[in-house]
């Protein structure tokens, strides 16, 4: 086994995993919500950079932005359809619902581009950088990059300007905040926008590097909800540690052992440190730290 | 003069039941008006009607007049923005956030000859939270808690001030120095409603008192006979009590 190229694959995983959790880090952190169709999202996203390619001739780096913006549109949208719940916190029947969004998500998507895989080509992907014996494409290196730069902005704008301290505010106590004259539904749709843009670009980022699938969502929405409980429920720093060591166990977990039982394992740390941790995990307070 | 704010038929009912029943209350310009009664008898709920907000889920009926303008019918943070504000019982600050991101996360009054407080006004008024403004709300102690909850309620620039219960778990040093702070603000042209638990504290410092009971308004007048009101002394001017 070459260590130095399995601990380079490891990190570009992690920063996948990382991107495709920024989303639903915040939404976990601040609106206390959960979304599970957040993986048919992913799907969405790269198959709107991939239609878009197609029908418009658009090169790949044009048509992320316009995956960026489907995705905002379409976290908007699915805050406006669950406005209620949302200000309700009520989480079951948001997890029903969103749930519920996913599904008309794939079912849309397939009968829109067809049950066959397909490949959002990225001019990226054929670009690769060598020394000695270990390799890397653009593309990989565009991920580690655009996830870096993501996560620093998200920890900056939640710090340091007036929407950050909404969403913190919101994060805290909803109703308190309705009484500073902030229109907390307006917050929300501003966070679930972030969400579907978010992981609409990390889609056009992560998926050229295999072939994509209207039925692809479930397996991101999984390792998504792994990287924020690890992280420690939607604490920013957090996600992007965890969606790190996630990485490097998926590449040497595959290396060492099997890839075919890397997401059984997966699940094996997860409820090995939830147990052996409960406490922290339980009490971990989205932006508070 | 016109009220400042005025409360007209207003019925706020828990699941059917009716909490509190208000026929009319008005507020006039520059004047301290204090609630008192006893727990549960409607007063916290009467102040969340008329900022439009709850934690809980009430039904509300009636009108809230604010400058003469009907406001019943916009949501708390439009009151909020219009010059209803409230700060409600337990804190009124985020304690996750600074002393200072919690003055500046608000939103200021736009161009409407109101006047709101600078974050260096509030610091002026209360020197301590400047000395912890970098802070976190949660650090703070009780009394500060509450000049921070006040700080926030100035920088919006109130045309009514609604307190409720700002001298809940205070120690009886600072809940007269809370109050006599209120009084300032008002001497100044500040409209205040103060719902007060401590009768004998808020009778020091408010113009009229109004006394609820199960929801009704029962007397209301200015303090100078009310604290002569035998329903007021033999209830909340016990010696026992303060």
């Amino acid at each position: 086994m070459n260590v130095l190229q399995q601990t380079i694959n490891g990190l570009i995983i992690g920063h996948a995993f990382a991107l495709v959790a920024v989303g639903w880090t915040l939404l976990l952190g601040s609106a206390r919500l959960v979304n599970f169709g957040h993986g048919q999202m992913y799907m969405v996203g790269a198959f709107v950079a991939w239609w878009v390619m197609r029908t418009t001739g658009l090169p790949y780096l044009l048509a992320v932005p316009c995956a960026v913006l489907a995705g905002a549109a379409l976290g908007a949208l699915m805050q406006k359809l669950m406005l209620r719940l949302t200000l309700q916190q009520n989480l079951v029947s948001l997890m029903i619902a969103t749930l519920g969004f996913g599904q008309l998500l794939e079912g849309a998507a397939g009968f829109a581009w067809g049950p066959r895989p397909q490949t959002l080509a990225s001019p990226l992907q054929a670009i690769e950088l060598r020394w000695d014996d270990v390799w890397l494409t653009a593309q990989d290196l565009l991920l580690v990059v655009a996830t870096i730069a993501v996560f620093a902005a998200l920890h900056l704008v939640l710090k340091r300007t007036v929407f950050g301290s909404a969403v913190r505010m919101v994060a805290e106590d909803p109703k308190l905040t309705q009484l500073g004259g902030l229109d907390v539904a307006r917050v929300y749709m501003g966070i679930f926008a972030f969400e579907g843009a978010a992981v609409a670009f990390a889609a056009c980022l992560v998926a050229p590097r295999t072939p994509i699938l209207t039925s692809m969502g479930f397996e991101q929405v999984i390792m998504t909800f792994v990287v924020v409980v690890l992280g420690g429920i939607g604490s920013v720093g957090g996600s992007y540690a965890a969606g790190l060591g996630l990485g490097l166990f998926t590449a040497f977990f595959g290396a060492l052992v099997s890839p075919a039982y890397t997401t059984a394992a997966v699940f094996v740390v997860l409820i090995a440190v939830m147990v052996l941790r409960p406490g922290e995990l339980a009490s971990a307070g989205g932006f508070a730290r | 003069m016109s009220p400042v704010l005025a409360v007209e038929d207003l019925l706020v009912t828990h699941g059917g039941l009716p909490a509190v029943q208000v026929p009319a209350l008005a507020l006039a310009p520059a004047t301290l008006s204090g609630v008192v009664g006893a727990n549960g008898a409607g007063k916290s709920t009467l102040v969340n009607a008329i900022a439009g907000w709850s934690r809980g889920s009430p039904a509300v009926r009636g009108r809230v007049l604010l400058g003469g303008k009907d406001v019943s019918g916009l949501p708390a943070h439009e009151r909020a923005r219009r010059g209803i504000t409230l700060v409600p019982e337990g804190h009124g600050a985020f304690l996750r956030l600074s002393v200072e991101d919690n003055l500046r996360a608000v939103r200021e009054p736009d161009g409407t000859g109101r006047r709101s407080f600078t974050v260096a006004d509030v610091f002026a008024l209360f020197p301590r939270l400047e000395e912890r403004r970098v802070n976190p709300a949660g650090s703070l102690s009780g009394g500060e808690r509450q000049m921070l909850a006040l700080g926030r309620a100035l920088r919006m620039g109130p045309r009514v001030l609604l307190l409720d219960e700002p001298s809940i778990g205070l120690a009886p040093r600072l809940v007269l120095a809370l109050l006599q702070t209120v009084r300032r603000l008002v001497d100044d042209g500040l409209t205040v409603l103060l719902v007060e638990q401590n009768v004998r504290a808020a009778a020091e410092v408010v113009d009229t008192l109004l006394l609820l009971e199960r929801g009704r308004v029962v007397a209301n007048g200015p303090v100078e006979i009310m604290r002569n009101d035998p329903r007021i002394v033999d209830a909340y001017m016990g010696t026992s009590h303060g």
